[in-house]
């Protein structure tokens, strides 16, 4: 087949000595990246790109690509460890990666979201190779009707996001859309609630946001509490290992993740992050017990996790085949790929063919290598967790600090930050859960976006929403899983009528 | 104990010594040989990486260093309002395309910065170039400019192009619009990127956008370029005629260049127009840009001068005459 | 329905949830709702502002009916959390990436009890430390140790 042939050539291009050491750098420098919460793949790729210029273009992608899908493995790290999202695609791993780092188990968790993250990897790279031009084509055919309809399950999901009172997670997720509404309207042009303030032209910072719901907010509930420091002599290779349970367990979720990742990942404008919601919220839906989500069940890291992977991954099918950026890092990649005279788009694999087989098969290569550096790293990172907790939290606010201003160059994100760490802090003591916030956020505006946007080229035609195939199943996923959700309230209020009755 | 008294007194001696080192760079910096391009855009677009193209040409010869600092946010007005007040020794300066200066002031009532009184222009690298494209969401039969104004004025509900509101894009369509009499719906959207998107899927018909951003998908056939917004045809696409050929007075070529906080002396503007005017003009620059469908096009700080506030007024008059309103 | 005490807190948070909802409405009437055809960009802001407050006061008798929780606050860590953070933003572009971390692990040491002076001060330098060498020097992002 020729696809075999064109990988085969790829490969020998990918391990090639000097190709695999760049791989090897990228992923590296990717994955230390990552790990510092807020300094995300951008940041890095951003400043890794004047290097490149200089250096042969295949190389440059490879060492790029590599930084882009290290960053994914390291951003766990830190959200697992200390509730700190290393992007805001992690903080579905914190749900339930802190919970189990605070039992005792962050090294099983560290070990688990490396494998699940290879494994999400790779089912991204073989789709990514057997149907690009198809699910490139399948991207295309989703016009905003379709966005609107899987981003509408995608929050009603949400809901099921929250440990405790689902009024307070329905409650929460309205409250994140009305704070993805401040900013200037996309269809309009027209801002909204920025009471003139420069800076909120574009929104409330979704990093600031992100660190300080979760990491600052988490902080501040610590001081003042006796914290339960790990003795560094308990950190054995043992305890890092999860047990077969742990594996069995992570199966199943693993595949669906990737199966989730890939779809959402090829359509350009949804991320990783969504991504990783939308596989949170089908594995607390499939489970046997839905309560143990958020208190350390191993599915939560799992599945998310090889949803982040698979989908960055599938970003790149976009990219390379029509030449649209499926998401604001690739656009930086594709930016680097544009300097040295390489047009992505349908004429790029026929006419770059050693370029695109080659990146390809550093993908795969990229994923060893990271599992390869991150399985003895991890020892080291649960040590962090050895350092006294008076130490570390200062250390953790600066770089919360420094992540959050250097993404824009602007203090005024530190404020933010500060603003969202009091307001996680009160949310976290009434029990208001901050994950369906952050989905709100993310979601909310695009929703919006999606559906005037539907509605204005359908000239106000509502049915368009259930006369387009593929938004009608959507749309119809929606209501089952409302309904599902609702059920178990319904019943119990009509069993109390009836034994009241009675 | 001892381990933890050797760990701070380590931790302390890599203080030190990294804190005399981050001080001597702190001195080095203020001898100005470090020159800085702030960009109002996030690296990798357009203009982020015409500005790295430069700045990497001009290290060694303009300043020692010259860096690209991006300060992102309300469409490059944030990175404006930044240089107005930076240093007026040549060291600081903004790229930037022309829309945050010359549209948005007559689009926001609060601006955090006087175009024309706030800052001082150096040289421009290049004046973009917009072109209207038809895609799968049009019939097939169109090919020309024509068929496609007669077949909007036949299809009213269906007549429509995309592009981001309030940006130059949007304005070519209200000229389009007012000069052939056709009523052409713009449908938002928050970037080149997505409308080419969706005019690929076919689910809009038209799309205005940088010339660059459609040349990729013409070459494929995938999308047709019916007309371009230059004055004379570009040498990047020598087979677009513009809109002026096809009897359309619409000339929409908005600068991208360089300035300066407005007080910087003007020996030292026409240093950097002198640095900046022949990095453009190097034909390694030129073929560069040319790959990112950009025509290198310096000018002089005279001439620059004189096409700020011209193409200022000029929009200022579009958005007075349409009645444009965003707030 | 008797409400309890310690649940007031509980329902002041299920207020404000709605005062926000009222005041996204309120500002939000400003903005025009358009058509079907033309949302405008105040529809968006009218359903939800609307629906917080439904939500609010489904929230409210939640609240009421609650069980007793003790809701704590430690007043003094989280102003000086606050302070830290706010003195990194405001220091940060006028002295340096340096002081402004000092100022920063100072402040935010002092939340915890009992406070050791020269452990948060060897704790700031070498934060400082690696905050330079990682940020200015590996990563080379434009940031200034120190701008006098």
């Amino acid at each position: 087949m020729e696809t075999l042939s064109n990988l085969a050539s790829g490969f020998q291009v990918a391990l090639d000595p000097y190709m695999l050491a760049i791989c090897l750098i990228g992923v590296t420098v990717g994955t230390l990246v990552g790990v510092l919460p807020g300094i995300g793949a951008m940041a890095a790729i951003s400043i890794a790109l004047p290097i490149t210029y200089h250096m042969d273009t295949t190389a440059a992608l490879i060492m790029l690509a590599g930084i882009f899908y290290g960053a994914q493995y390291g951003g766990s790290t830190a959200a697992i460890l200390l509730n700190l999202p290393g992007t805001a695609t992690n903080a579905v791993t914190c749900l339930d990666g802190y919970p189990m780092s605070k039992q005792g188990r962050a090294g099983v968790a560290l070990f688990m979201t490396t494998i699940t993250s290879f494994v999400g990897g790779c089912i991204g790279i073989v789709l990514m190779i057997g149907f690009a031009p198809a699910l490139s084509r399948f991207a295309l055919s989703f016009s905003s009707a379709e966005y609107f309809s899987i981003m509408l399950l995608g929050l009603v999901a949400a809901s099921t996001l929250s440990v405790g009172s689902p009024l307070k997670g329905l409650a929460m997720v309205v409250m994140g859309i009305a704070l993805g509404l401040v900013g200037i309207d996309v269809t309009s042009g027209h801002p909204r609630y920025t009471f003139g303030v420069i800076r909120l032209m574009d929104g409330v910072n979704l990093l600031a946001l992100g660190m300080g719901l979760f990491g600052v907010a988490e902080i501040l509930n610590n001081l003042g509490k006796p914290t339960q420091q790990l003795k560094a002599g308990s950190v054995t290779l043992r305890s890092l290992l999860p047990s077969r349970e742990d594996w069995k367990a992570s199966v199943m979720p693993t595949v669906r993740g990737a199966a989730i990742g890939s779809g959402v990942g090829t359509l350009p404008g949804t991320g990783p992050g969504i991504a990783a919601f939308m596989a949170y919220a089908v594995e607390k839906r499939v489970a046997k017990d839905p309560s143990r989500f958020g208190h350390g069940a191993i599915e939560g890291i799992a599945s998310p996790e090889a949803a982040n992977n698979a989908a960055v991954q599938a970003a790149f099918i976009p990219t390379l085949s029509l030449g649209i950026p499926g998401d604001a890092v690739i656009a930086i990649l594709m930016g680097a790929m544009l300097i040295h005279g390489i047009v992505p788009g349908p004429q790029f694999i026929t006419s770059h063919p050693d370029t695109f087989w080659g990146l390809i098969a550093s993908f795969w290569i990229g994923n060893v290598l990271l599992l390869i550096l991150n399985i003895p790293m991890i020892g080291i990172w649960v040590r962090i967790l050895t350092i006294p907790y008076r130490l570390l939290y200062p250390a953790m606010l600066f770089f919360v600090c420094v992540g959050v201003y250097a993404m824009r160059n602007n203090p005024f994100d530190v404020y933010l930050t500060m603003l969202f760490g009091g307001i996680g802090y009160f949310m976290l003591r009434f029990q208001y859960p901050a994950a369906p916030l952050l989905l709100g956020f993310i979601l909310g505006p695009l929703m919006e976006e999606h559906l005037k946007r539907a509605l204005q080229i359908s000239r106000g035609d509502f049915l368009v929403f259930v006369d387009r195939p593929i938004s009608a199943v959507f749309l119809v996923a929606t209501l089952l899983v409302f309904a599902f959700t609702v059920k178990p309230a319904v019943m119990r209020a009509l069993s109390r009528r009836s034994r009241a009755e009675s | 104990m001892g381990t933890r008294r050797g760990m701070l007194t380590g931790m302390v001696l890599a203080a030190t010594l990294s804190l005399v080192g981050g001080a001597g760079s702190a001195i080095a910096q203020d001898k100005l040989d470090l020159a800085t391009i702030v960009v109002g855009f996030p690296p990798g677009g357009g203009t982020d990486t015409t500005a790295r193209i430069v700045a990497e040409k001009l290290s060694g010869t303009y300043a020692d260093s010259v860096i690209v600092e991006n300060r992102p946010g309300a469409g490059g007005r944030i990175a404006a309002a930044y240089v107005k007040d930076c240093p007026t020794d040549g060291s600081c300066m903004l790229f930037t395309p022309a829309f945050p200066l010359i549209i948005h002031p007559h689009l926001y009532a609060d601006m955090p910065f006087d175009t024309l009184n706030d800052f001082v222009p150096v040289a421009t690298t290049h004046f973009g170039v917009l072109a209207l494209s038809v895609g799968p969401g049009a019939p097939e039969s169109i090919k020309t400019l024509e068929d496609f104004l007669n077949w909007a004025k036949e299809n009213p509900d269906q007549a429509s192009f995309g592009g981001p509101v309030g940006g130059s894009q949007h304005f070519t369509g209200i000229l389009l619009s007012n000069a052939s009499g056709v009523d052409l719906e713009l449908i938002g959207y928050p970037g080149g990127a997505p409308s080419v998107t969706d005019a690929l899927g076919g689910h809009i018909p038209a799309v205005i956008t940088p010339m660059a951003e459609v040349l990729p998908h013409a070459a494929e056939g995938t999308l047709r370029i019916l007309a371009a917004t230059s004055k004379e045809r570009s040498k990047l696409a020598p087979d677009i005629p513009t809109f002026t050929e096809l009897g359309y007075d619409i000339v929409v070529q908005d600068w991208s260049g360089f300035l300066m906080p407005a007080g910087t002396p003007a020996e030292v503007v026409e240093r950097a127009n002198a640095a900046i005017s022949s990095v453009v003009e190097t034909q390694d620059v030129i073929d560069r840009m040319g790959e990112l469908g950009m025509e290198a096009q310096p000018t002089s700080v005279a001439d620059f001068a004189k096409v700020l506030p011209e193409s200022y007024a000029k929009y200022g008059k579009i958005i007075e005459d349409n009645n444009i309103e965003v707030q | 329905m008797r409400v309890n005490a310690i649940n007031r807190g509980e329902c002041v948070a299920a207020l404000v949830v709605g005062a926000i909802g009222l005041a996204i409405v309120w500002i939000g009437s400003d903005y025009a709702v358009g058509t079907p055809r033309r949302i405008g960009p105040g529809f968006f802001p009218l359903a939800i502002g609307a629906l917080l407050l439904m939500l609010s006061v489904g929230l409210v008798f939640e609240a009421l009916r609650a069980e007793r929780r003790s809701i704590e606050f430690q007043a003094r860590p989280f102003l000086l959390v606050m302070a830290a953070l706010a003195s990194f933003a405001v220091f940060m572009e006028r002295i340096g990436l340096v002081p402004a971390t000092i100022c920063l692990v100072v402040l935010s040491a002092l939340a915890e009890t009992p406070f050791r002076p020269l452990r948060t001060l060897l704790l700031a330098l070498a934060v400082s430390a690696m905050g330079v060498l990682i940020f200015v020097y590996a990563l080379g992002l434009p940031l200034k140790s120190f701008t006098w």
